[in-house]
């Protein structure tokens, strides 16, 4: 009787027991700092171990909310969001939609579309700064050569231009990614469906891909668009490795600001409290997305 | 798996001869544009600095190795402290001792949690797999700071635990969601099959339902490689004494004092991994990610 009741115990025991490892590596490495975040945010901390570690409430979130730069730096990652995602998301459907037209080799364009993917932030910047570098890059080589050296730059120093040219080098590596997900999509839809559009009439391949293909992606497009957002977000290791934020903050992104202040500045807290801005942003908007996603399933 | 469709008549696309040309020639235009840079990248290690700054488009008119070997032995000036200890070897070691050991850890202890969660009726699934998925929202920058406070006390500073825990910690929540979306598909006979053979739960998942699951498994691990082996920000802040190749090759600067094409080649070299190890597997690649997102 005593066997079969431990063994009873075991199996309500086991499922616990096999979640156990993934919830402590969790908490102690993801919710514990971020709690200690929320934390940390709320006192004036400058050097680890100090020993006079002042309270000082929201001080820090005012001081961000009131400093200018926040927000042109806020603008930055919505200007490096918007148009990395649209960019992204449109390239990526487009190149889909071609390589679903019964493509010879498609494979082989998916394997050459997807590689920038792969490749580490750092070496596409430390490539892509040698294109734009002023006088042997690749870019301002051409513009002299075909004879339009006024519009040669000092692209990634110049205040205008950095930020644009870091979202070009984004689109250009991460638009195989956005693809590979709508292409996944599109084969997924039952040859049926376009049969029948075509037998009621609708003949032209950009009319099937307009009234049948898109709107039957649609889910697989937001949830994309969700990804892209997000993490365009939160991007840091290609603006740091191409212009570390420069010039001045002209390309900086809350990422950026947030390892200045704390690695740099040594402000802690204060680096504690973009942490927590950044969290509650992305936070927001990834509630907004899944309360859209819950409304459009049941529309 | 993705499915191909069948070739019917009625299938073959009705866009014309010429409508067809456009579409291979702009794929193929795109498909130069995503390649040259990486082809520039390794013809540009093998010219000599003279023939870089002449002309950047021309083909190299020599077999020039020195700058592959200056690459390999890490002489770029510029480089992080003293340059024999940080070469690319020892990166590529860093990276390899990081990236291998949280893969491993990685796949038993998501598995384990994902199987969990996929066949087992307990008090809490619903609320730990939602735990997972909020797991997601939460960005490494937000706790970057945090991490590198709590491992200055555990002195866990440039120790290999310490990056590995972390990257663990992080890819844990993206893995067990593909996980219980594919042990869910698993068939019950299986494991009925081996409990009535006298097998205990452990026993069963350990000899039953991981080999049969290898290739998913494999598939989330390798995008969970590429993830790792690529990651910067954890990498630098936390193990600075020991760099990774990404944290390594961010010291590469090609400035008017330094020789571009040194750097150039290190690049390429740096890349090779990479791309080998993306041109083996770059299918497990892509199904993993997409099958994930699509069921979701």
């Amino acid at each position: 009787m005593r066997g079969l009741h431990r063994q009873l115990l075991a199996r309500r025991v086991i499922p616990y027991l096999f979640l156990l490892p993934a919830l402590v590596f969790v908490c102690s490495f993801v919710i514990y700092p971020v709690l200690h975040a929320f934390n940390t945010s709320l006192y004036s901390l400058s050097v680890i171990g100090q020993k006079t570690v002042k309270f000082v409430g929201l001080a820090n979130f005012a001081r961000l909310l009131s400093d200018s730069s926040t927000y042109s730096i806020l603008l930055n990652n919505v200007k490096y969001s918007a148009f990395v995602t649209v960019g992204t998301v449109l390239i990526g459907l487009i190149l889909a939609l071609f390589l679903d037209q019964e493509v010879h080799g498609w494979r082989v364009f998916r394997v050459i579309f997807y590689l920038p993917v792969v490749l580490a932030a750092v070496l596409v910047a430390k490539l892509w700064g040698a294109f734009y570098e002023p006088h042997f890059g690749l870019f301002n080589y051409i513009l002299r050569l075909i004879g339009l050296p006024n519009l040669a730059k000092v692209w990634l120093g110049n205040d205008n231009t950095a930020l644009g040219c870091i979202i070009v080098i984004s689109i250009w590596q991460y638009s195989g990614y956005t693809m590979v997900f709508f292409l996944a999509a599109l084969q997924s839809i039952p040859l049926e469906l376009v049969e029948a559009a075509r037998i009621d009439g609708l003949n032209s391949t950009l009319g099937i891909a307009r009234y049948i293909k898109v709107p039957l992606i649609v889910p697989v497009i937001t949830i994309v668009v969700m990804l892209q957002i997000i993490g365009t977000f939160k991007i840091y290791d290609i603006i740091w490795a191409t212009t570390k934020g420069g010039p001045g903050t002209s390309s900086s992104v809350l990422s950026i600001l947030l390892y200045k202040e704390a690695f740099m500045r040594n402000n802690f807290g204060y680096a504690e409290a973009v942490a927590v801005f950044m969290f509650l942003i992305i936070f927001l908007i990834s509630i907004t997305y899944l309360n859209i996603a819950k409304f459009g399933k049941e529309v | 798996m993705i499915t191909t469709r069948k070739r019917t008549p009625s299938n073959r696309s009705l866009m014309k001869v010429g409508s067809r040309l456009v579409l291979y020639a702009l794929l193929s235009i795109w498909a130069v544009i995503q390649l040259y840079p990486i082809f520039w990248m390794f013809m540009t290690g093998f010219k000599t600095e003279k023939e870089f700054t002449l002309d950047p488009l021309s083909l190299p008119g020599q077999v020039y190795l020195d700058n592959w070997v200056f690459a390999w032995q890490g002489g770029i000036a510029g480089a992080i402290g003293d340059k024999s200890q940080y070469t690319i070897p020892v990166f590529f070691r860093n990276s390899s001792i990081v990236t291998i050991p949280s893969l491993a850890a990685l796949v038993l202890i998501t598995s384990l949690a994902a199987y969990a969660i996929a066949r087992y009726r307990f008090i809490g699934r619903t609320i730990a797999f939602g735990f997972f998925i909020a797991m997601l929202a939460v960005p490494m920058n937000s706790v970057i700071i945090s991490v590198f406070i709590l491992y200055a006390k555990l002195k866990l500073l440039n120790n290999f635990l310490g990056i590995i825990f972390i990257h663990i910690a992080f890819n844990i929540a993206f893995a067990v969601i593909l996980l219980v979306a594919y042990f869910k598909t698993f068939p019950q006979e299986l494991i009925d099959a081996a409990t009535i053979d006298g097998c205990g739960d452990f026993r069963v998942f350990s000899r039953i339902v991981m080999p049969i699951s290898k290739g998913t498994i494999s598939a989330v691990a390798i995008v969970d490689f590429i993830i790792i082996w690529n990651e910067l920000l954890f990498a630098s802040v936390l193990n600075p004494k020991l760099p990774t190749l990404t944290v390594g090759a961010l010291r590469w600067e090609g400035q008017h004092r330094t020789l571009w094409t040194p750097m150039i080649a290190s690049l390429a070299l740096a890349a090779i991994p990479t791309i080998v190890f993306y041109l083996v597997f770059h299918r497990n690649i892509i199904k993993g990610i997409t099958t994930g997102a699509i069921k979701s």
